[in-house]
């Protein structure tokens, strides 16, 4: 099959002249190129370009004696409950001490929970957007952002300021899904919500969403 | 009227240009190739806005599939085999330095200490997929999670620049109470700051 120009010299015999045997003087490409598609067919559907992402999460530091965080410190917080079957309610303020909290059921996405935590959090949603605003317009340096908007949601959430950043209180049921839940710090990323806090369920609150079934 | 001329044609094609750029692509691809990661469990990550990416090396990674199995994964085989060293020095199980030298190259992982052993021998990635006790146990009485996250962030040791990025990876119908175990165990070690893998998904839905 391969052929290199020049070409054998098979005719030689007993009283042969030596012939110059006619040969194409090209080679046969085929086997190669066939074996290069194959490779490149193989490379193709292996590798991966998009390395995924990751998203950072930060929960508090566990404690000698576990004291769960008190969402009474902060009046305007919002408790939202990620149920089964992607079910999600929401309770603003404090929740009641002795009878389950009434919850307000929602929707994930866009005119759901988005919609609560930004008509619970514009203030700083809005000086958030401003300082991104500038960045985009070269006003101030893009690496100056992070800092600057991690040092507002501080600020946003101290009583002298008057605690208008939002704090959510995130309570998910065993039984919801991993996707609810990176779906709910997904939201939380887009509204600039200021603090939030992944507590467990208590019986008060389990009682409610055993009642909402 | 002259007589019309056939072009003088060959039959052939000429297909060097293709072949060339065949090869360009072979090249390119082996060259830029990143082999999918061994995995034994299959995983659909969820989809978020999160943009930043994940970094090459330095991982300390937990797999949870959608049945609730966890799986560990850490990179650099020197490691790995420091962990093993002192898993087995807690749970008093011993190994020969080749079952060392193979679960140094072996990827992802996650079975319990008892059953430590036959997991390093199986033959194969196929093998280990149908492995019968597949998955770290987190229970609250035995938290082996919690022990292999000690000893995996041990053996980075205590060089800032060398520090490990810990990644949870779920998948989308994995249920939030493994995702609490394995949060919780993360805890235990003091691990406060951890990450979700997510893929990206546009910006506006």
């Amino acid at each position: 099959m391969a052929e290199l120009g020049g070409g054998g010299d098979s005719g030689g015999g007993k009283h042969g002249k030596a012939r110059a045997k006619k040969s194409s003087n090209r080679v046969d490409m085929t086997p190669m190129v066939d074996l290069a598609f194959l490779l490149l067919t193989f490379f193709v559907l292996t590798t991966t370009f998009r390395t995924p992402q990751i998203m950072e999460i930060t929960v508090p530091a566990k404690k000698e004696k576990d004291d769960p965080i008190k969402p009474t410190k902060f009046p305007g917080a919002i408790t939202v409950y990620l149920a089964e079957k992607n079910k999600i309610y929401w309770i603003k303020g404090e929740l009641p001490k002795d009878v389950p909290p009434t919850l307000t059921p929602t929707s994930y996405g866009k005119d759901g929970i988005r919609k609560v935590f930004l008509d619970n959090n514009k203030k700083l949603n809005d000086e958030i957007k401003a300082i991104e605003k500038d960045a985009l317009a070269g006003k101030v340096p893009m690496d100056s952002v992070s800092p600057r908007t991690n040092r507002l949601k501080g600020a946003s959430m101290k009583e002298s300021n008057g605690q208008y950043g939002l704090l959510v209180v995130i309570k998910a049921d065993d039984k919801s899904s991993y996707k609810n839940l990176v779906d709910m710090f997904d939201e939380i990323n887009i509204t600039n919500v200021a603090n939030y806090a992944l507590v467990p369920l208590t019986p008060l609150d389990k009682q409610a969403l055993e009642g909402l079934k | 009227m002259p007589k019309i001329k056939m072009p003088k044609s060959s039959p052939s094609i000429d297909m060097t240009p293709m072949v060339d750029l065949a090869f360009l692509l072979v090249t390119f691809f082996m060259l830029a190739a990143q082999f999918k990661p061994e995995e034994l469990v299959a995983v659909e990550i969820p989809t978020s806005i999160a943009e930043n990416e994940i970094p090459p090396k330095n991982i300390i990674g937990i797999t949870i599939s959608p049945d609730n199995k966890i799986l560990f994964n850490v990179d650099g085989i020197d490691r790995r085999q420091q962990m093993l060293k002192s898993m087995s020095a807690k749970y008093k199980i011993d190994f020969t330095p080749q079952e060392y030298e193979k679960f140094g190259k072996m990827g992802m992982f996650g079975a319990p200490m008892a059953r430590m052993k036959d997991f390093i021998n199986t033959k194969d990635e196929g093998e280990r997929k149908k492995f019968p006790n597949l998955g770290i146990p987190v229970d609250s009485l035995d938290n082996q999670l919690r022990d292999w996250v000690f000893v995996s962030r041990m053996a980075f040791g205590a060089d800032p620049a060398n520090q490990p990025v810990i990644t949870i990876k779920a998948d989308n119908n994995t249920e939030y109470k493994s995702v609490h175990a394995v949060i919780e165990a993360l805890r235990d070690n003091k691990a406060n700051a951890f990450t979700l893998i997510t893929s990206l998904e546009g910006k506006n839905q």
